[in-house]
């Protein structure tokens, strides 16, 4: 391993152990000058804040209509099976996207809002909470050829009872000056912590819609600080691990199967199944399963 | 039904790896809750066949069809808690060779308490689950998403079966 690659991994070591404090630097096994990683992130081209209802997927089980196309022959029955078939999927896609349709409509209340939150304000919003003094937010990757360049355009997820948002971001990670094939790419989800919603929709939406924002901030920012982790010291994945994890989503619980890669007083970070890297409120029982040393944590308000 | 049943092999295959340890520990949690109410409980592991048992002499409202008296004074009890898996695993709805839905993880059966003095349900909780994958679900071979649903769907069967307990 050389030196350059040895100073980064061991900063690496301390992003994980302090994550949430922003990006933090390590005293190099050579011995060479403390240096923090300079991150850049890149603003994604949409201007505007991708802001989604949360579907509901489950609630049909499909349809079991009878075939309906008398066929007098081998040919016209094999033509009708084939129809059959195609209407079929069509009625699938179709009910997917009239679901998510109609799942958008939760977001109605807070139109003026979310219509003018740019991408731009949620990163610089989202800097405040990790260390401004390595992070450089910038709208091309030309302009940051020094730093580890992250990309990604998050989607922020408004659950349908309203009390709880998350946030997808399908990150990639470049290494300095390298803006071929990135270093780390994966989806990443963050869940918000448990909110005081009081039913309300003045509670997203009052002083145009500053919790929504700073929420959606604190997300998105909790999701671009577990990137850098992984990329710089990539967690390690170990299939015999799996257990199934609940923990809370707003007012709802959720049920994940997933592999616990750490968990503190008040976040746990999993592994799906599918690979990708979920950040939850950690579950009441994690949190008494911890040292005491952890139980005064107090849970950061959102 | 052959149609379908090649259609979905690789599923069926990784369906058939996947683990249901969960659901044989309810009867434990179950036994746990009473115990907390003050009950006195013993786990039967005997397992029954329901078309055994001698049909119950009544019929009405709330009475079990079966005859379950045997138990009382096999095992010395009050009463009788029964939960009874039919299936767990994946189902997919078909119309002709076409299926009309995605694979679901389902679980399905019954918990039940009978009152072995008279023969009626103290409780009756049919059990049907169904959960589908989040995202894609055709993601041979391990089947992430579906996998995630099947034991979603284990969790909420176990929540559903103990909740009265509580």
């Amino acid at each position: 391993m050389t030196s350059r690659k040895r100073r980064i991994h061991a900063a690496g070591i301390l992003c994980t152990a302090l994550a949430g404090s922003g990006f933090a630097a390590a005293d190099p096994a050579d011995g060479s000058a403390r240096s923090a990683p300079l991150i850049a992130l890149q603003v994604p081209a949409n201007a505007m804040v991708n802001y989604r209802g949360a579907p509901n997927l489950n609630t049909g089980v499909g349809s079991t209509a009878a075939m309906l196309y008398p066929a007098p022959n081998a040919a016209a029955a094999l033509a009708a099976l084939l129809t059959h078939g195609i209407m079929n999927s069509i009625g699938q896609r179709k009910e997917a996207e009239r679901a998510q349709t109609e799942a958008d409509k939760v977001l109605e209340p807070f139109a003026s809002a979310i219509n003018f939150h740019s991408n731009d304000q949620l990163y610089r919003d989202a800097s405040s909470h990790l260390n401004a003094a390595n992070l450089k937010v910038v709208a091309s990757s030309d302009l940051a050829a020094e730093r580890w360049l992250v990309t990604g355009e998050p989607v922020v997820w408004m659950a349908q009872d309203k009390s709880a948002l998350y946030l997808d971001l399908p990150v990639q990670v470049f290494s300095p000056g390298g803006r071929g094939d990135p270093v780390y790419g994966n989806g990443i989800r963050v869940v918000s912590e448990p909110l005081a919603f009081d039913g309300k929709d003045a509670f997203w939406s009052d002083n145009d819609g500053a919790r929504l924002k700073s929420v959606s901030a604190r997300l998105f920012a909790e999701a671009v600080q577990i990137a850098v982790d992984a990329a710089m010291t990539p967690y390690p994945e170990d299939t015999s691990m799996h257990r199934t994890v609940r923990f809370p989503q707003g007012k709802a619980e959720r049920i994940e199967r997933s592999q616990v890669i750490r968990a503190n007083c008040e976040r746990t970070l999993l592994r799906t199944l599918r690979g990708g890297l979920l950040s939850v409120p950690t579950p009441r029982e994690f949190a008494e399963a911890l040292p005491k040393s952890h139980s005064s944590c107090q849970r950061a308000p959102m | 039904m052959a149609a379908a049943s090649l259609a979905n092999n690789k599923l069926t295959t990784h369906v058939r790896t996947l683990p249901s340890d969960d659901l044989v520990g309810v009867k434990q949690t179950i036994a746990d809750q009473l115990r907390k109410k003050g009950a006195q409980v013993k786990i039967i592991d005997e397992k029954f066949v329901l078309g055994d048992l001698p049909s119950w002499r009544a019929e009405g409202p709330d009475i079990a069809r079966k005859d379950y008296s045997s138990f009382r004074a096999k095992y010395d009890i009050d009463k009788l808690v029964v939960v009874n898996y039919y299936m767990v695993g994946m189902t997919r709805s078909y119309s002709a060779y076409f299926p009309t839905s995605t694979p679901r993880a389902t679980v399905s059966g019954i918990g039940y308490m009978v009152n072995l003095a008279d023969n009626k349900y103290d409780w009756y909780e049919p059990l049907a689950v169904s959960r589908a994958a989040e995202g894609e679900w055709d993601e041979p071979p391990n089947f992430p998403g579906l996998t995630n649903a099947y034991f979603q769907a284990i969790e909420m069967a176990k929540d559903n079966l103990t909740k009265p307990f509580k």
